[in-house]
Parts: C-alpha cells; structure tokens; sequence
C-alpha cells in the first residue's frame, strides 16, 4: 500500500465534496437546525441543555456522519466509483484509509463549527481544551471507520440506505459513549477518569480501522 | 487447517442430515424439557427464598442461564463467522451455522433482557434502568438484529456470507463490553453471582443454579440443531426446485425442437392470420 494513493483518493474525495457543496449546502444548515432542535425540546432555560451538551455534541456528530456518508452515496449500489478503482487496480487499504481519511477531515471540520455552536447555543465551556481535542480526534476516526466500512459492507446491496442505520448506529455505540465521556470531562461536568476512556476509544479506532481494511480488501476483491 | 475446517464442516452437516438427525433433535428435546422440568421444580419449591430479596431471587435460575447463553451463541456465531473467512470452500456450513446461532442468541438476549426487567421491577422498582449492563445488552440485542438484517439484504449467497460474516466480528467487539461493564463501571446491575474458586451462593440453590446452566445449554444445542437442520432441508429443497424447473425447461425445450411441434409452431402464426 502506499501512502500517495491513500491521499489521493482522500483528495478526490474532499474534491467531489467540495465542488459539490454538500457540506455548506445540506450538513452545516442541518447541523445548525439540530441545534436549534434540540435547544428547543431539551429546555430552553439551557439548564439540561448544560449539563446534557457532551452527549448532545456527539449525537449531533453522528448525524452528521450519516449524512456525509448518504452524501457521498458510497452504499447505493455497485458504484461505478468502485468498479474504476478496481479497474485501476488501487489497493483496497489504500482506498478505505483514503476514503476514511477525507471523512475525519470533514467531521473534523464540522465538530469545530458544532463546538463553537454547543458553546453559543447552550452555554457549554471547555476547561480541558486538549482533552476534547483528542475527543474529536479519535471520535472523528472512529466514526469514520466505521462509516466506511459500512460503505463497502452495504455496497450492492437490497436496502442499502434503511440498512446502514440499522448497522452503523448500533456498532458506534461504545465510541459514541466514551467521546461523550470524555467531553463530559473536559467540560467538567463529570469526574471520570478520561485517560481509561481515551485508551478505549483509542483501542476502538484501531479495531475498526483494521477491520475496516479486511472488509474493503474482501468486498474489492468480489 | 482449511482441509480440517472443511473435514468438520462436512461432519457438522452431516449431523444435521436424515434419521439421525431427528434423533439428534428429539433426545436434545427430550433432556431439555425433563431438565426444565426438574429445574422449574427444584427452583419454585425445593430452593429457600433468599433473606434480602425474598421470592425474587428464583429469577437466578432463569436470568444468569439465559445471559450466558445469549454469550455462548454469540461466540459460536463469531467462531463460525471467523472459520468461513479462514476456509471459504467450507463456507456454506459455518455461515449456516453462524446465521443460527445469531438467531438463538437473538431470543436469548430478549429473554435476558426481559426476566431482567422483570427483576429489576421488583428490586429496584423500575421496569428499565440506564445502567451500564442492561444498555450494551440492548446494544448487543440490535447489533445481531442488524446482523440478521445484512444476511437477507444480497442475492448472492456468498456474498451475503461473507459480509455477514464481518458483520459478526464487527458485533462481537461489543461482547467484552457487555461482560466487563459492571467491573468498569460502577453500576446498579451486581457483579457475577459465580466466579472461578469463590461463589456466593452454596447448597441447593448452588445445585439448581448450575443445573439452570446445564439444562439452559441442551436448549440451546437443541434450538441451535433445529435451525441447521431447517437451514439444510430449505436448501436442499431450493435444490430440487431448482432441478425441477430446469428439467421442464428442457423438456419444453426438446418438446419444441420435435419436428412434428416445430412444424406446428410454423404454421400456427399463419393459421391464427
């Protein structure tokens, strides 16, 4: 595998995405409307909205991931995307780490302006600045593991579009539990210990980015 | 280790096959539903009632036996899912194996999760509770439905399999979560009732409690034994189907190509103008 071609196809990725405008057209008003959701139904004296904002945050963030990747439309069919990468004979790993790298790029970018809304909106403050940066980090990548793993899973298949919440949602749980944790903590409003739930989101990325390899090499393969 | 994966592949599903297969199935049936009986006995009338928890403590011959074999069944669909990527060829009998035992796991987990419910309703007075244990368990109850849901989404068989089977493996990294949750997180679900060299129960409720988990794990070989077999008649029933179908086909085919018919079908259009 080489590292050119993992970029390469991260960069096509963030291309198509940016000519497209689907993040600044459909994510960002969508994560802005969710916001404004949730503030509205949760309580708008922002007191459960405080005390509620790192599990809100990362909420938000998965429904953004599932809209990047309905986006990017990866598992809607046997795509002609997939058919010229095998054509061009791309390594498979190459294609899910680049594929996965242009989604952490994008989630990262949307959990900022998310935390800048989380901080606006329902009057959220960090005291541990490092701690929820490493959060988003290794959020971002599980999510996005998972997310394209998912992609090449449910690709060809019957209900592609239904079937991906009922995969996905339920196979992020834990990251979704241990990001939320750790931002918790980062914003004082828990005492965990956050080290023991940065190692286990941590160890989390690294088995879905394995496991994310072996199921794009074997569905490239097909 | 592929020619040996196949070599049991070939013998699991030869077990699931003809008369003795059926004899297979009814002496499972048999043990299970004596055993239940006995259990259901001796945990109702012949165990003492607990002095903290009272009537509510006769779940444990129920409860534990259903969570552990909701483990069982989800390991054994891992297993087999892991075994079917190692050895594609024998990919037919683990993947059958691995879909069923999803499936009893599934009714497993529904199991635990409601006599769970049913005791927590009476020791802490709620139906549901946010606890660490009970929420990866529901977690774990809608990963393997979603696993049952990616078995049916594609045509192609091995296809199916094959992704299915990541599917497992994907799920099985909640497993470890599940068991370890009460130890991570300090939650209202206790901790393990029986552990290797200390125990904390004993006499007669220690008896029944063990059996519970010996009459519990016959269930499941009996459940797990009923659905391969029905997996293995279903297909050789599509396979005969499917030779059926084609042998008419022929037929008509060569009743098509006779001269005389031929003949016929040449002149029809014109008799019909």
């Amino acid at each position: 595998m080489q590292l050119t071609d993992v970029w390469m196809i991260a960069q096509t990725d963030l291309r198509v995405s940016w000519r497209s405008r689907s993040l600044s057209n459909y994510v960002v008003p969508f994560l802005f409307t969710t916001l404004l959701l949730f503030g509205l139904t949760l309580d708008p004296d922002r007191g459960a909205l405080e005390r509620a904002g790192g599990g809100l945050f990362w909420m938000i963030a998965l429904f953004a991931s599932v809209l990047l990747a309905q986006q990017r439309g990866f598992f809607a069919s046997r795509s002609a995307e997939m058919d010229s990468l095998r054509m061009a004979s791309v390594d498979p790993a190459a294609v899910f780490l680049g594929k996965c790298l242009a989604m952490i790029v994008q989630l990262l970018a949307l959990e900022a302006l998310l935390a800048l809304g989380v901080i606006v909106f329902y009057g959220v403050s960090f005291t541990s600045i490092a701690l929820f940066l490493g959060a988003m980090l290794l959020g971002a990548a599980a999510l996005s593991a998972v997310n394209t793993a998912c992609g090449f899973l449910l690709s060809a298949s019957r209900n592609a579009n239904s079937l991906f919440f009922v995969v996905f949602l339920p196979l992020v749980a834990p990251v979704l539990l241990a990001s939320a944790r750790i931002t918790e903590v980062a914003m004082q409003l828990s005492s965990d210990n956050a080290s023991l739930w940065l190692q286990l989101l941590a160890a989390f990325c690294v088995a879905y980015i394995g496991l994310g390899i072996l199921v794009s090499t074997s569905v490239m393969e097909e | 280790m592929r020619r040996m994966l196949m070599q049991r592949e070939a013998w699991l599903l030869s077990q699931c096959e003809g008369r003795r297969a059926r004899r297979i199935t009814l002496a499972l049936w048999a043990i299970a539903v004596v055993g239940g009986a006995v259990v259901c006995f001796g945990g109702l009338l012949l165990t003492p009632a607990d002095k903290v928890q009272g009537e509510l403590v006769r779940i444990i011959y129920v409860h534990p036996a259903t969570a552990f074999l909701m483990y069982v069944a989800f390991a054994v669909t891992t297993a087999a899912s892991v075994l079917q990527l190692i050895a594609p060829s024998a990919r037919r009998g683990w993947d059958t194996i691995a879909g069923a035992s999803a499936e009893v796991g599934i009714v497993f987990c529904a199991l635990a999760l409601l006599t769970g419910a049913i005791w927590g309703r009476g020791a802490w007075g709620v139906w549901w509770t946010w606890d660490a244990r009970l929420t990866s368990t529901a977690v774990l109850f809608v990963l393997y439905l979603g696993y049952l849901a990616l078995r049916q989404s594609n045509d192609d068989v091995d296809i199916a399999a094959k992704r299915s089977a990541f599917m497992a493996i994907f799920a099985a990294i909640d497993i470890p979560i599940v068991h370890f949750s009460v130890e991570w997180w300090r939650t209202l679900h206790q901790d393990a009732t029986l552990q290797i060299g200390e125990s904390h129960i004993g006499g007669t409720q220690l008896v029944f409690l063990l059996l519970s988990f010996f009459v519990g794990s016959v269930l499941y070989a009996y459940l797990l034994h009923l659905r391969v077999r029905l997996a293995v008649l279903q297909e050789t029933n599509n396979r005969r189907a499917q030779s059926e179908a084609i042998v008419k086909r022929l037929q008509q085919r060569e009743h098509a190509q006779s001269p005389r018919n031929a003949t016929q079908l040449h002149t029809h259009p014109e008799g019909a103008s």
